[in-house]
């Protein structure tokens, strides 16, 4: 912990490639730069359906069609099932101490973000493309 | 065995209640609250491609009394963790750590969460 050599090596260099997994830098990074991407696409898709009037599906689906829109909603879906599975990952590790069901819930949670992943390139793609 | 010279968790059953750790907190919860939501919002944009009765149906569930809970309760999530989230990142890059900073930056997150979700719910008048 209070290890004093001098080095030349910065922090992060220190850190990449250690504890158990070796990929908790990676993991911790992630969660970051995913956290970044959401904030502007999150308040887009926020602003972009609160403002336009949505009372019906086919308003939303218009609205959808434009391909920046429906660019950002699908950043926003993708960063959005990845930053919450990397977060739920960190929860469960926290909570979970059974091993077998720290790595079925792990598993699960990899699952569904994939499964919601392929569902919202799906759903997109179909509206844009019909 | 080694003993651990790591940092260990407090024990919150003799912990006394703080501002700060109630803020933290949240931001897990809103968090899989978000993450629930996330799973709802993908689905719905499944179903405004391939069946629009089903998406309408589920914004008319959202514009009964129960449903605008649930929202409300969402975007007020979303405000939340967002903004503490920014706050996250400031603390990541070594800013803001001192005592009377974390209580300033965490009330301040309170005040913009509610603002942000205030702003939302009067464009959507
Ligand atoms: C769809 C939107 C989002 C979902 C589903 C989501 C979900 C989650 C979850 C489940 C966690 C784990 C909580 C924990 O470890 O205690 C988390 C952590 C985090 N989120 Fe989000 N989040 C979203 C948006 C955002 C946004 C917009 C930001 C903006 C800055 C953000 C920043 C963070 C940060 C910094 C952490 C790590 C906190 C820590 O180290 O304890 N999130 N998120």
């Amino acid at each position: 912990m209070t290890q004093q050599t001098n080095s030349f090596q910065t922090d992060t260099a220190k850190v990449k490639g250690l504890g158990s997994s070796k990929s908790g830098f990676g993991h911790w990074w992630m969660q970051r730069m995913s956290a970044i991407l959401l904030i502007p696409c999150g308040l887009y898709v926020l602003f972009g359906l609160a403002g336009a009037e949505i009372l019906n599906a086919q308003e939303v689906v218009n609205w959808l069609s434009q391909p920046v829109n429906a660019a950002v909603t699908l950043l926003f879906a993708l960063a959005g099932s990845y930053h919450g599975a990397l977060g739920i990952q960190v929860v469960v590790e926290d909570y979970v101490h059974n091993h077998a069901v720290n790595l079925t819930l792990r598993y699960l949670t990899q699952i569904m973000m994939i499964v919601m992943m392929m569902t919202s390139i799906f759903a997109l793609a179909t509206i844009l493309f019909g | 065995m080694n003993k651990p010279q790591r940092p260990l968790s407090p024990h919150l059953q003799v912990y006394k209640f703080q501002f700060t750790m109630m803020m933290s907190i949240m931001h897990r919860i809103t968090g899989l609250f978000l993450s629930l939501g996330l799973v709802i919002f993908v689905y719905w944009l499944y179903r405004l491609a391939t069946d629009q009765n089903i998406a309408n149906q589920m914004i008319g569930f959202f514009q009964t009394g129960l449903g605008m809970t649930l929202l409300y309760a969402w975007i007020f999530a979303f405000a939340y963790h967002l903004c503490n989230g920014i706050r996250h990142l400031f603390w990541d890059v070594g800013k803001g750590y001192s005592i009377p900073a974390v209580y300033r930056s965490g009330y301040m997150v309170l005040l913009a969460a509610v603002l942000l979700t205030a702003v939302v719910y009067f464009l959507s008048r």
